[in-house]
This record gives structure tokens, C-alpha cells and sequence, in this order.
């Protein structure tokens, strides 16, 4: 086990992966022992690409008492996290109901926190973290409670229908909307033109570019205050990297002290008493 | 007409091409109406660009982004999509430094579909599931 774990602090997965099936091969394990190992294993052949066959195995050992059913559980809570983000902190949420003597609470929690900021549930990760503990910094707390600094996209869109470049103005987007309130100008003037000097031919093509940047505008100003927000969101998790608990691992054994000797047990023959004369 | 015709429907229902994968990110197989369309854009790509030369800073390159754009959202979308670019290409250093270090980063799936956005059902969808936010 100790190699094992070295390997895995050094994260040579292939040499982890090998030696795992070394040591399922070699030794006559304790079952505590065996599934430590089946849990390193797992986690190099996730490392090595095959996400599916080690989630696969994490679920066998989900079930596992003791640190290695917690953490093929937070194991698996991780990789649904990559797929479905809300799937993902449901099962951080989970272990915390279900374990409330985990040896991982700090980092379930701290990572459904960071899940739910991820993914736009401000609000709920502020109570999330709230009612697991974790101390947020003034700035995580202020950018969490504030939604106001967010722009809506429906809103920029409407402004940008109403005049093109004012929704990108109001997602904080001056030069793309410099841009789109010029290209619709001179499209619109061109269009105007045309129909003046009754050029159809020209109005048709000002006509189908004029109406593409204008839609294109609207979409452009609900994808800028998206983009603002996502920006936002960014930071706010950023802020919260700080509070970030060591990554979970297997708890070190204690290592196995090697006995005393035992005493030699000495025979003391009292001393010889000289007679006295 | 009907070479054009016959060559639109092979494209509509053509295996995707691995190396066209590799360049374009993502290559799409649609419907009729979709693959004409698509089917100016590698006229454009093939024939016209070339003498132009790449002025597009912004990768998957414009035409490229086009062509997912149709093949994702369809064709209104992805014409709405096409233009939206086209007026964000001015602005390329908001956009993260693509791998080739001369071109800036930005795919297709960073952005929603535009039926999606502008009609608003992601964000009434996910408000509805308790996010503060559409993103």
C-alpha cells in the first residue's frame, strides 16, 4: 500500500494501474486492503481515459465501509458533475444528508458550492455554503447576494430591437455595439437609397443584409449579456478557489511499530553475605 | 438543376468526412433546403475566399462557424447566427487565444441556439428549475 499510495501522490497512473494488479495478484489481502487498492486502481484507470469502467468500478465500491465508500461515492458525484453539473451536486448534496459523520463533508460541500455557482444557482449556493459552514470571503458573499450585476438577456435584446448596439451597450460590450449600430446604418441608408431611386435589385440584396445584421444584432446583444454574465460567474467562482479544502484521499495508516524486545529475565542471586568473625 | 439538386441531396444524406471533422470541428448532415446552403458556403470557402485571403481572426473561421450554425439551428438560425459573427469579428481579443496562437477561440458551442435565446426558452427554463441566471 505504500508504493500504492506514492504513485498515486506522484500520479504515475500507468505504474499505479500495473502495481494495483500486481498486488491484487500477489498478496493475500484483508478486504479493507483489497478494495484500497480496487479504489487507487480506479482512479488511475479514470486518469489513463476510461472514465465508463472506472465510474463502473467506483459503484461496486460505493457500497464499501469506511473512507472507500465515501470517496468512490464523491468519485462518482464528480464525474456526473462533467456530464449533467446539477446530477452532480445532488450526490454531493446526498453524501451530506446521508453521512452527516463523513470524513469528506468540508469537500462535498465545498464542491456543491462551487457546482451551483457554476451552473447559475447563485442563491442556492450561498445557502448551500451557509448551511454547511463554509465561510465565504465578503467578496464571494457580495457577488452571490447580488444579482443585480447581471444582465439579463431578454432585456439587451429588447434594447437592441428597439435601437441596434444599445443591448451590447448594456451588457458592457462597447466596441460590438459601436459595430453593429454602424453596419445597420449603413445598411438601412443603403436600403433607404435604393428604394428612393426605386433600384429593386439593390434593395433585395441591402434588404437581405440589412434584415441578417439586424436579427443578427439582437441575437448578438442576449449573447453579450450571456457572455457578460458567464464573465461574472467566473469570478465569483474564482473567489471562492480559496476556501477550497484539500482534495480527499485515503487516510494514512499509522505505520506499524516494531515491537520492543522483550526483557531478558536475569536471575539477581542476592550477594553472598561474608560471615562476620 | 439537376446535377445541383442531385449534389445537395448527396451532401444532405453524406457520411461525415474525418478530415473535414478535424478541420471544420463539427460537420453536419441535414435536410435539403439546410445542405443548399451549405453548399454556397463551400462554394465561398473553396472559390472565393482563397483569392481574398483569410481575414477572419476569429476560429472555426467565419464560413466554418456558418456551416455548424445551419447545421445546428436550421437555416433561419443559422443565418441569424452568421451575422451576429460577422459583427463580432471586430472585436477578437474578447475571445480566448485559439491553439494555433494566431487566431482567437470561438466555437460554436459557446453559444445558445438562437431560436433558444431569442425566444427566450433557456432562460425561462432554467429560471423555472431556481437559477438566478441564464447562462
Amino acid at each position: 500500500m505504500p508504493l500504492l499510495n506514492e504513485l498515486a501522490r506522484r500520479e504515475d497512473w500507468q505504474g499505479l494501474h500495473t502495481e494495483a494488479i500486481r498486488v491484487r495478484f500477489h498478496g493475500a489481502l484483508s478486504p479493507e486492503t483489497l478494495a484500497e487498492v480496487d479504489y487507487l486502481d480506479a482512479v488511475a484507470i479514470r486518469e489513463l481515459g476510461d472514465p465508463q469502467r472506472s465510474l463502473a468500478e467506483m459503484e461496486r465500491l460505493r457500497s464499501t465501509p469506511g473512507p472507500v465508500g465515501e470517496l468512490a461515492e464523491l468519485a462518482i458525484a464528480e464525474a456526473w458533475v462533467g456530464i449533467l453539473p446539477r446530477q452532480g451536486v445532488g450526490m454531493y448534496q446526498g453524501y451530506l444528508t446521508t453521512r452527516p459523520d463523513g470524513l469528506y463533508r468540508d469537500w462535498a460541500a465545498y464542491q456543491a458550492t462551487v457546482g451551483l455557482a457554476q451552473d447559475g444557482y447563485f442563491s442556492m449556493a450561498l445557502t448551500q455554503a451557509e448551511a454547511t459552514g463554509l465561510t465565504l470571503s465578503p467578496d464571494a458573499t457580495l457577488m452571490l447576494s447580488d444579482p443585480g450585476r447581471f444582465k439579463r438577456p431578454l432585456v439587451a435584446a429588447a434594447l437592441s430591437g428597439g435601437l441596434p448596439g444599445a443591448g451590447q451597450l448594456y451588457a458592457r460590450q462597447p466596441q460590438e455595439a459601436l459595430s453593429a449600430l454602424t453596419v445597420n446604418a449603413l445598411f438601412a441608408t443603403g436600403m433607404i437609397l435604393a428604394a428612393r431611386d426605386r433600384q429593386w435589385t439593390a434593395l433585395g440584396v441591402a434588404g437581405f443584409f440589412g434584415v441578417g445584421f439586424y436579427f443578427g444584432n439582437i441575437y448578438g446583444a442576449a449573447d453579450a449579456a450571456i457572455r457578460h454574465n458567464r464573465a461574472l460567474r467566473d469570478d465569483v467562482v474564482r473567489s471562492l478557489d480559496p476556501l477550497a479544502p484539500p482534495p480527499p484521499s485515503l487516510p494514512e495508516r499509522v505505520p506499524r511499530q516494531p515491537r520492543p524486545p522483550e526483557p531478558i529475565p536475569v536471575e539477581l542471586s542476592p550477594p553472598a553475605v561474608e560471615p562476620s568473625p | 438543376m439537376l446535377s445541383l439538386f442531385l449534389l445537395t441531396v448527396t451532401t444532405a444524406w453524406a457520411e461525415p468526412d474525418p478530415a473535414r471533422m478535424l478541420r471544420d470541428d463539427r460537420v453536419v448532415t441535414t435536410g435539403p433546403v439546410d445542405a443548399t446552403a451549405q453548399l454556397g458556403l463551400v462554394v465561398w470557402r473553396e472559390l472565393v475566399s482563397p483569392g481574398d485571403g483569410a481575414r477572419c481572426p476569429l476560429r472555426p473561421s467565419c464560413s466554418g462557424y456558418s456551416r455548424q450554425a445551419v447545421g445546428r439551428d436550421g437555416l433561419i438560425g443559422g443565418i441569424v447566427l452568421t451575422f451576429d459573427r460577422l459583427l463580432r469579428d471586430s472585436n477578437p481579443s474578447a475571445y480566448p487565444l485559439a491553439p494555433d496562437g494566431l487566431h482567437f477561440s470561438d466555437p460554436l458551442h459557446s453559444h445558445m441556439p438562437a431560436g433558444e435565446l431569442l425566444l427566450g426558452g433557456a432562460c425561462r427554463r432554467s429560471r423555472a428549475d431556481g437559477a438566478d441566471l441564464c447562462l
